[in-house]
């Protein structure tokens, strides 16, 4: 009891740090995981940092590069009409450019003209940005306090490639050919007041950029194709591929403008909240670039957690099962042990009880007080019954030696069973007349021929008989039936003792087991008889079984196959 | 013995290849010199002006492409096709798509350029721009293709067009190819923001065709596109029509004889320009501008203008207008002009005033004015005022019979027909998706002069 005890114990002391481990990884690795998620959620806000930075900047340098082209005309000296053909040129020329405009210092439009001339455009073109061609709105209302502009210090041009969007902004204004549009000299240095004006109407966005010559005050300038300008930035967009992550650039509206990631579109980026959100730029009011995640696929770590938690309960199996096995042996091994001991004790009993009957007969008749010979002839009687039994125990404990070790030999002889059962029943007549018990048979037709171990047999229908003996000896009847079938020869031995308790029915053929009542208490037994009796049965190919459904007593069918 | 066979027979060879490189020269030379000129015609509705007061005057500029030559090499072209591959094109459409892209591959040289971008909520180039050398290739590249997610159409276009740029420098036309079946809803989605795309990709020579499929795209959007990028643009029910249609296309493409072309009209003191009909157009003082991305081979494209005249007495003639046509040539790659007048003579004579009704011009007129009708009846449906739409098909249908049976024109009567028959079905069942769709690419190949298939 101590030993079970001690083995739980230090199967705890085992299983609860392997549990206290297992539950720390675990929560290192949610942890872990966690952090990774943190990181990889910081590093897309990062990019999107950075890529608002290159739109901003992106977004700045164009204007700043159309101011210059601006600047270069060289309004100043130029007559209205030629500025008009010159800026009309290169809105015809330069995707960038939607619309021109020129200004009068009287805030009137020269250009273009409020009448019928104008292009559909044109006349919606001046509809959005009335207010600021009727001076209602002064250019520059939304100027800060610091942000003069001053002329540019360089100016690149060249033959550039027409695919970059700076090349494209960078392009100069085209001169209009056969013309004198310089008046005065150009080279004076040059004061101009110039501005950028993100202008909504009708809930969109435009984009405005004027320049005013200072000695003139002619405001002239242009209206940003946004279309055009969207179309280059989101093609040049870095794209985004990490898994379960989506940037999405969302104009003042919170429409999206474009989008990049692999994160399923199926769901509205906007409906969901943003895990970042980035203002562009101020020359794009109100723009954002949102960064938008799944949790569950962020982290890569998904696989590794999994994993994890496997090998975790991996472990925890191991440690348990070992755990439960270790203890099953233990166990096993103290009920063998117990077992053994008991067989000892009860094989030691036996033996010494005959041996004494032997002893105490033999020695009287040694001694020669016993004259009558029907009495003498008693004792030799018991002498020879109890060495007979004496016999039949050590050939159990023998055939159980062999058995255990698979080493017993069998000799199989043709015989007929019910002679055989005849020579038994007669053999052992006077052991069954002692205890009253009243041998019935029932033989089917014969024969039954049977090909087996005749002293096996033997020893099997024996040890039945001294069960039935044993336990039913104040029964009425012990009564032997013998049938076939086309394969088998069944024999059948019932008493109507007190039969087996259910619940022991079920381990009555293991080895060293003993019903322990009252009734088996007073008997002598080794708990080998059955167990023995199956054991050869099986290996004769036969098989024994208790009856299931005796009324009275117990019975047990022996079978054989036929020998035809 | 054998060394000079050998040496002989290079010398044969070199020769030979001389002579044929002559003559393919030769010939090549040829050929791009005798491509005929666009020719530009000038008309008047009526050659023969009633005298008197004021009047205006219905001006029809049309320009005749000639054919392309059949055995110059014909120009090189830049394709981007772009393919909506979003869920909802998923099956026959999307299988057909992909057979139209296969179909209009084998119809490219080896000198053209190709590429394929495909959207859905994502933009993906699968074919960066290159020369067509591998099509094995390509067409593996196009047969993977998968449908599912959003529409991201504007980024699609803008790719397609980043696409067309890497080899913007070339001699090349240019063209994307949209095909769609839904609304865009990734980025600017708006008709008029597609249009300032479209006018931006003008400016850079860039023409966007766009092919709508099925009935639930945006025929709005995809007609602004092309309309301001001087594309074409096809409505296709259902899948199987796309690989005729991209061949049809691909076939216009191949056809170009010129490219880039601007159209001054300059009127004569006196005459005032009051508006251009159909096309965008800018008027300057007494000068009007209109321009066209290309003309496609044998194919006569036109722009109709009205113009007011000043009071004159019968017996005078005057010039009333004037147009310079400027092109690219692009098989001489050489710029070249044209240029046609239109004189009227005036006249109080009544009967010789209605004798000298230049049909073609009223027709084209009419067909124009009914083509605005459409459009207005579009967008009086949208506004759900179905009843004034179907009022308005029924005004221009009438406008267009008395015409038809004033000229004996059966294509007047035809269209004021079927736009008796839009009224109707408008009237008693609204507008359908279909039938808008089909009321907008008409106008719109109307206003074009959009090739027919």
């Amino acid at each position: 009891m101590r030993n079970r005890r001690s083995i739980i114990i230090f199967w705890t002391l085992l299983l609860v740090p392997a549990l206290v481990l297992a539950g720390s990884a675990f929560r290192l690795l949610t942890l872990e995981q966690e952090r990774i998620q943190r990181g990889s959620i910081t590093a897309l806000t990062d990019q999107a940092k950075v890529i608002a930075q290159n739109l901003d900047l992106a977004v700045s340098t164009i204007q700043d590069n159309l101011t210059r082209s601006l600047l270069d005309i060289d309004a100043a000296f130029l007559t209205t009409q030629a500025l008009e053909k010159r800026l009309t040129a290169w809105e015809k020329s330069n995707p960038l450019i939607r619309n021109i405009f020129i200004l009068s210092p009287e805030q009137s439009l020269l250009y273009p003209e409020r009448s019928m001339a104008s292009t559909r455009e044109e006349r919606q073109f001046i509809k959005r940005f009335d207010p600021l061609f009727t001076g209602d709105i002064d250019f520059t209302f939304n100027r800060p306090v610091q942000n003069e502009m001053t002329a540019p210090a360089t100016s690149a041009k060249g033959p550039e490639q027409r695919s970059s969007l700076y090349a494209l902004s960078r392009e100069a204004v085209p001169a209009a050919s056969g013309q004198q549009e310089q008046i005065q000299n150009p080279s004076q240095s040059l004061q101009a007041e110039t501005g950028w004006i993100p202008w909504f109407s009708d809930n969109r966005l435009y984009i405005l950029g004027w320049v005013q010559p200072v000695p003139e005050g002619i405001v002239f300038g242009v209206e940003l194709e946004m279309m055009t300008l969207l179309s280059r930035l989101v093609t040049d967009f870095p794209v985004n591929s990490r898994d379960g992550t989506v940037m999405v650039l969302m104009d003042g509206n919170g429409n999206p403008i474009h989008r990049t990631g692999p994160l399923s579109g199926d769901q509205d980026p906007a409906a969901n909240d943003a895990v970042a959100r980035v203002d562009v730029s101020h020359h794009l009011p109100h723009w954002t670039l949102g960064v938008h995640v799944d949790k569950k696929t962020i982290s890569r770590t998904g696989s590794f957690l999994a994993l994890s938690l496997v090998l975790i309960g991996i472990l925890i199996t191991a440690i348990l099962s070992a755990g439960v096995l270790i203890t099953r042996l233990t166990l096993e091994k103290i009920k063998d042990a117990r077992q053994k001991t008991s067989f000892v004790a009860a094989v030691s009993h036996e033996l010494k009880t005959p041996l004494t009957s032997i002893r105490m007969y033999a020695e009287l008749l040694l001694s020669k007080r016993v004259i009558d010979p029907s009495k003498k002839q008693g004792y030799l009687e018991v002498i020879v019954t109890e060495s007979e039994r004496l016999t039949r125990l050590i050939n159990n404990v023998l055939d159980f030696g062999k058995l255990e070790q698979e080493k017993k030999e069998y000799r199989p002889v043709n015989f007929d069973m019910a002679d055989f059962l005849k020579d038994l029943t007669h053999t052992n007549r006077i052991r069954l007349q002692k205890t009253g018990l009243k041998v019935i048979t029932e033989f089917a037709p014969g024969p039954f021929p049977v090909s087996t171990d005749r002293d096996a047999m033997e020893q099997v229908v024996l040890n039945l008989l001294d069960n039935a003996i044993k336990y039913a000896g104040k029964g009425e009847f012990i009564k032997f039936i013998l049938d076939k079938t086309p394969d088998t020869v069944r024999l059948t031995i019932q008493d109507d003792g007190p039969g087996i308790d259910p619940s022991s029915r079920k381990r009555i053929f293991e080895k060293f087991y003993r019903i322990d009542n009252s009734l088996t208490a007073a008997q002598p037994g080794s708990g080998l008889g059955l167990s023995i009796a199956r054991q050869m049965l099986r290996d004769l190919g036969g098989d024994i079984i208790l009856d299931p459904d005796i009324k009275q007593g117990a019975g047990f069918t022996i079978r054989i196959p036929i020998d035809e | 013995m054998t060394n000079v066979s050998a040496k002989k027979s290079i010398k044969f060879r070199i020769i030979l290849f001389t002579l044929i490189c002559m003559i393919w020269a030769a010939t090549a030379a040829q050929a791009r010199t005798t491509t005929d000129a666009v020719a530009c015609r000038v008309e008047t509705d009526r050659s023969i002006l009633p005298a008197g007061g004021p009047q205006n005057v219905v001006l029809k500029v049309t320009l005749d492409a000639p054919l392309a030559p059949a055995k110059a090499m014909r120009p090189k072209v830049n394709i981007a096709l772009v393919l909506d591959q979003s869920g909802s094109m998923s099956g026959t459409k999307i299988e057909m798509a992909k057979a139209a892209a296969i179909e209009a591959l084998s119809r490219m040289g080896r000198d053209d350029v190709f590429s394929l971008v495909t959207y859905d909520t994502n933009v993906q180039t699968l074919v960066p721009a290159q020369k067509v050398r591998h099509t094995g290739s390509i067409i593996q590249a196009i047969q993977q293709i998968q449908s599912g997610g959003n529409t991201a159409l504007f980024g699609g276009v803008s790719q397609g067009a980043s696409e067309i740029r890497k080899y913007i420098e070339g001699d090349y036309i240019h063209r994307v190819v949209l095909l769609s079946d839904g609304l865009a809803n990734v980025g600017p989605r708006h008709p008029q923001d597609l249009g300032r795309l479209g006018a931006g990709l003008f400016k850079e020579n860039i023409s966007v065709t766009t092919v709508g499929v099925g009935t639930d795209y945006n025929e709005d959007l995809m007609a602004q596109l092309a309309q301001k990028s001087d594309g074409n643009t096809y409505f296709v029910e259902s899948g199987p029509d796309l690989p005729h249609i991209f061949a049809a296309e691909l076939g216009n493409v191949l056809n170009v004889v010129a490219k880039q072309v601007t159209i001054t009209i300059t009127l004569p003191p006196g005459v005032e320009p009051v508006d251009v009909i159909g096309r965008e157009g800018r008027i300057r003082g007494n000068h009007i501008e209109l321009s066209m991305n290309q003309l496609y081979g044998g194919q006569e494209k036109f722009a109709l203008v009205e113009v007011r005249l000043p009071s004159s007495k019968a017996g005078k003639s005057i010039e009333v207008a004037r147009a310079d046509v400027r092109y690219h040539d692009p098989f001489s790659m050489k710029n070249r002009t044209s240029m046609g007048k239109a004189v009227a003579r005036f006249s109080s004579d009544q009967d010789k005033v209605d004798a000298s009704t230049n049909v073609n011009v009223v027709k084209d007129y009419q067909l124009n004015l009914n083509a605005l009708a459409q459009e207005k009846a579009i967008e009086l449906s949208d506004q759900g005022k179905p009843k004034q739409a179907a009022q308005e098909l029924r005004k221009s249908a009438a406008k267009l019979k008395t015409y038809g049976g004033k000229y004996q024109d059966k294509e007047l009567i035809r269209e004021a027909e079927e736009a008796e028959v839009q009224a109707d079905v408008l009237e008693s069942e609204g507008m359908s998706k279909k039938s808008r769709k089909v009321l907008r690419t008409k106008s719109y190949q109307m206003k074009n002069q959009q090739m027919q298939q």
